[in-house]
């Protein structure tokens, strides 16, 4: 697990409050049911608080798995 | 894991709670109010929830309890009144940890350690009588700061917990409390939810009876931390200043897109026009001439009020009750030719399963039967017909997280077609509208939505090109 995925997972663990989640990439609003609109806000607010970004209006709805938020984060610039 | 308690919220609960909290925002107390919220409907107070959890953890213990030395809790998902949830205790110990759940989802997470009692000196005032909520935004949100009193009425308490009322020291029972009012209340204040509280007692408490304040920080989605602080007591709490209703265009505003008299031969009744979709194609027919009239269920006042402001403007509009599951006689002049759906239950997922049929039911009971029984009943008085039902682009888009709304939806085109087939003087549009700006929509996230007016008139526009005229001949 790199260093990204590991702060990328704590920010899931934190959102969700569960210090046992692990996080891949397949992990999605289908896959869990409490991953709501809250649980997305505090995603997006930890990812930016988090890594210095900032995602657009489309980001914040696209970003519906936990590979997808890594692929957001990638495309700004995070890890690299 | 073991549950110790479940429970179904209710009105008179509320109540209770409110009158000792001093927490009175109308999401969890007025029905009208509630529905527009993002829950769509009377929502408990968190830290009710995490009072009956400590309730119904402490009555199921052997040993006493004397103080807190400190509390946490996450508020996950809000639970509405008529819900089942339940109290189960993960951890037994000086350093406990509770789950508030319904069905299988995780309302919220309580977590903490009791310690001795600690005493106050200081009487604590009982409540106040209640005030308005506070309206904040959120360029006033990041400076905010301010004291509240803590408020006590032991009897009143202890009545409603009386093993919590008992085991731990006023103070710290009022600050729990005052975090309540002081998010529903004060700060954010009206259109807020409260989603976590970290709470540190000290080994001893002494000052002025008071809870002070500051916000710690806010985000762009309303997110705030608020830094508290009081007699022996220290923390932070979580809220999120949540969206106001939304409020549509105002007649004067759709006045430009409507031509003059382009709906005068429709005398429209709008099923639901108290808001959203149906106050603004109230607001459009009106403006081309119709003479409207509008229906509500809960909403008299907000009915009343678009009436009023359609009035204002020289245009016709009434406002009516109107029960459509059971559905009677409008008292109007004239029978009504044109008759537009908009009646609708809150529109949410239910994530506990992949197909809710509870779910489904209460969407069926609006979008199919009663949407037909009131075509029925508007039919005995006009034989041909024009209905303007609302469908769903989410038809399409296959939306994930409303397979029942979908569904529903679906069965109601479907009764669409065949009452069409059945009547042949009925005519009926059903046009699959996108994701549009109305409470329904109201969600944290921003999100790109098209222009309702624009595209309401266009449908009704639609529609009337195809409508049976008053003389009952078919249009073009």
């Amino acid at each position: 697990m790199t260093l990204i995925d590991q702060r990328l997972q704590q920010i899931f663990r934190e959102a969700f409050d569960d210090d046992k989640l692990t996080v891949t990439d397949s992990l999605s609003p289908e896959t869990m049911p409490e991953w709501d609109s809250l649980a997305q806000v505090k995603l997006i607010v930890g990812c930016e608080e988090e890594f210095g970004v900032k995602f657009t209006i489309e980001e914040t709805v696209e970003t519906t798995s936990a590979g997808k938020f890594k692929a957001v984060l990638a495309l700004k610039g995070v890890g690299r | 894991m073991k549950i110790v308690a479940d429970r179904i919220f209710t009105p008179a609960d509320q109540s209770d709670f409110a009158a000792v909290s001093g927490d009175f925002n109308p999401m969890h107390m007025d029905e009208v109010a509630a529905r527009r919220s993002l829950f769509g409907a009377p929502v408990v107070h968190g830290i009710h929830l995490l009072c009956w959890a400590l309730e119904s953890w402490l009555s199921s213990r052997n040993r006493a309890a004397a103080g807190l030395e400190r509390l946490t809790a996450t508020f996950h998902r809000g639970v509405l009144l008529g819900q089942t949830v339940h109290t189960s205790v993960l951890s037994d110990a000086e350093e406990f940890t509770l789950e508030i759940g319904r069905d299988r989802m995780k309302i919220a997470s309580i977590r903490g350690k009791l310690g001795a009692r600690v005493a106050f000196p200081e009487m604590l005032p009982p409540m106040e009588r209640a005030r308005a909520c506070r309206i904040m935004d959120s360029a006033a949100l990041p400076q905010a700061m301010g004291s509240l009193p803590l408020w006590y009425c032991a009897p009143d308490v202890i009545r409603l917990f009386p093993q919590l009322g008992t085991a731990l020291p006023p103070f710290q029972l009022a600050a729990i409390l005052a975090t309540t009012r002081l998010v529903g209340m004060e700060c954010p204040g009206l259109h807020s939810f409260y989603s976590t509280m970290k709470l540190a007692f000290a080994s001893e408490a002494s000052g002025s009876p008071r809870m002070n304040y500051r916000v710690a920080a806010a985000d762009r989605f309303g997110g705030t931390r608020l830094a508290i602080e009081g007699p022996g007591f220290q923390g932070e709490l979580g809220a999120f200043l949540r969206p106001a209703p939304r409020a549509q265009a105002s007649v004067r505003e759709l006045e430009p897109l409507v031509e003059a008299g382009e709906f005068s031969e429709q005398r429209p009744v709008v099923i639901g026009g108290s808001r959203g979709l149906g106050e603004i194609a109230a607001k459009l027919l009106a403006l081309g001439g119709a003479d409207v009239t509008i229906t509500y269920y809960l909403g008299k006042k907000d009915a009343e009020a678009i009436a009023a402001e359609i009035a204002a403007a020289g245009k016709r509009c009434a406002a009516a009750h109107f029960d459509a599951h059971h559905p009677a006689p409008l008292a109007l002049p004239q029978p009504q030719q044109h008759l537009y759906y908009f009646a609708t239950p809150q529109i949410a997922s239910d994530r506990t399963t992949v197909f809710s049929e509870e779910r489904f039911a209460e969407y069926c009971r609006y979008y199919v039967g009663s949407f037909a029984r009131t075509l029925l009943e508007f039919a005995q008085q006009a034989p041909a017909l024009n209905v303007f039902y609302p469908s769903t682009v989410f038809l399409d888009e296959s939306a994930m997280d409303l397979p029942e709304y979908c569904a529903a939806k679906a069965a109601g085109e479907e009764v669409c077609k065949r009452l069409a087939r059945r009547f042949p003087a009925w005519h009926i549009y059903a046009p699959r509208l996108p994701r549009l700006a109305t409470d329904q929509n109201n969600g944290l996230l921003p999100a790109r939505m098209q222009d309702i007016a624009i595209v309401m008139l266009r449908h009704l526009r639609a529609m009337q090109a195809h409508s049976y005229p008053p003389d009952g001949k078919r249009g073009p």
